[in-house]
């Protein structure tokens, strides 16, 4: 009998919990200092932190801030104002959106295990998709785009129809499981620590 | 090419109406919102007038409390000694301004429209 | 010989792998809106509207959301939201159009409408949650692609599932079953 817990699960309920005092923190140097807690925790679970995406995305949310001027006016780029009030509340929001990719991408992962039918149909469905990520069929020389794209999903469908739903099995070390789970726990109570001091010392 | 079907062009129709309402809709959002600007001490600094605030700015006599409350802006405290500032009035429309010339702090309301921001407030006014 | 019993769950399966692999390939080109997408997932859910059941249209939105959030890590952020809501809009639209006799509709006026009302919402939760009134400027441009995507993939989708032999055969699969 497998005693062991799913350490994705273990992962993933880690990473529910830090949500609520990632949030609530006010206070943008703490915030910072979660994130970058954020950005080693993704490392740890072996994911690649996508840099670029994050970029843009705190450029995108702290621009339409910065729109809304609020606050003492820093300085001015062309026509527009740039307010203290904007910017830290584009940085702010920034930090919350971007952190909470960051959570889940150390939370989530494919390996996660649901109960159920609806488990085993996710399964199935996770399967054909590994099968078309990374899918060594090549288009056919076929003319027209639409004749390449029928024969490519059929061969993709009625090729692997058989084929064992492998479920591969990640054999992490146990001591990598052991210091990711030691992380875990270091983590939220030290989430949970910040933003519980956050208040009281307001 | 198909032929389309006439809810197809009822469907794209209105979406092109609601691009269209979507763009009005953003211009008169934009134009409408109003915004307090006080210049005191070489610094500048911008409130929306929709959310109450109270602002304290610092000059050469002391210190000088603007309020925004309920859609209009005011002052309402300085440190100056004849206190004509606070008798100005509540201002609430774009062009209307207060000052404190004493502390040399100036309030006025623009609206803001992107192409605005930079242009509507004087600098060297004094 | 496939088991008859599993072919309809297979064939929703795939689909929604499809469906996940196709909006991988839109997640991979870095927008400012995350969640803002060309709709091209909606190609799969396209091909199932005139003989999936609309219970295996929804375990396909759901395995869709799912997979997809898994997948890119985004389970629990403001991602999945957005992208939850905004293909759950889709699919209730497209659905519901699909009941208006084919005379009067085709699928790219019911591609249109998914695509748009998808946006609509999104745009709505994204300007009150995360980016405030200030966005809405972008709002027409937005709109505007994905009325533009959304007709043209409606437009290919029908000439697809007119010359495609793959799609007769899954359509008849399922319904023999």
């Amino acid at each position: 009998m497998n005693n062991r817990i799913n350490p994705s699960n273990i992962n993933f309920i880690t990473g529910i919990t830090l949500i609520f005092p990632y949030i609530q923190t006010d206070s943008l140097i703490i915030k910072l200092f979660l994130f970058i807690i954020l950005l080693f925790l993704v490392l740890l679970s072996g994911k690649k932190i996508p840099v670029k995406r994050l970029l843009i995305l705190s450029a995108s949310i702290t621009i339409f801030q910065i729109l809304i001027p609020f606050g003492e006016v820093l300085f001015t780029i062309r026509k527009l104002q740039v307010t203290e009030g904007s910017l830290i509340n584009g940085i702010n929001k920034s930090l919350t959106f971007t952190g909470l990719i960051l959570i889940s991408l150390s939370s989530v992962s494919s390996s996660l295990s649901f109960p159920g039918k609806q488990g085993i149909l996710l399964k199935k469905t996770l399967f054909y998709f590994e099968i078309l990520f990374s899918s060594k069929e090549k288009l056919s020389s076929e003319k027209g785009i639409i004749n390449k794209l029928d024969l490519y999903l059929d061969n993709i469908f009625f090729g692997n129809i058989k084929a064992e739903n492998k479920i591969s099995k990640n054999t992490t070390e146990l001591k990598k499981q052991k210091y990711r789970l030691i992380t875990n726990i270091l983590t939220v109570i030290f989430f949970w620590g910040a933003y519980l001091s956050g208040i009281f010392i307001k | 090419m198909h032929k389309l079907r006439p809810a197809d062009y009822i469907i794209i129709l209105f979406s092109v109406f609601i691009v269209f309402l979507s763009f009005l809709f953003s211009v008169q959002h934009n134009k409408g919102e109003l915004s307090a600007v006080i210049e005191a001490s070489g610094k500048k600094y911008i409130y929306p007038v929709s959310e109450n605030n109270i602002i304290t700015v610092t000059g050469p006599v002391g210190k000088t409390v603007i309020s925004i409350k309920e859609n209009q802006v005011y002052i309402s405290d300085s440190d100056c000694r004849d206190k004509i500032c606070l008798s100005m009035g509540k201002i609430s429309k774009p062009g209307q301004w207060a000052a404190c010339l004493p502390n040399r702090v100036f309030v006025k309301i623009i609206a803001k429209s992107p192409e605005n921001s930079g242009n509507n407030v004087d600098d060297g006014t004094f | 010989m496939m088991e008859l019993s599993d072919s309809k769950k297979e064939i929703t399966a795939f689909f929604a792998a499809l469906s996940i692999f196709l909006s991988t390939i839109e997640y991979l080109f870095p927008k400012p809106f995350p969640f803002f997408r060309l709709g091209i997932a909606n190609f799969p859910i396209l091909l199932g509207l005139n003989f999936l059941s609309v219970k295996d249209l929804f375990i396909l939105f759901i395995l869709k959301a799912f997979g997809q959030a898994l997948i890119n890590g985004t389970l629990i952020s403001y991602v999945f939201i957005f992208s939850f809501t905004g293909s759950l809009t889709s699919l209730s639209v497209m659905i519901l159009l699909n009941r208006i006799n084919k005379k009067y509709i085709s699928l790219t006026g019911i591609s249109a409408a998914g695509a748009v009302s998808s946006s609509i919402i999104q745009l709505i939760f994204a300007v009150k949650f995360i980016f405030g009134s200030s966005a809405l400027v972008i709002a027409p441009l937005l709109l505007g692609i994905s009325l533009i995507s959304g007709v043209l993939l409606g437009l290919f989708t029908q000439e697809f599932q007119k010359k495609s032999e793959w799609i007769n055969k899954i359509r008849n699969i399922y319904l023999n079953e």
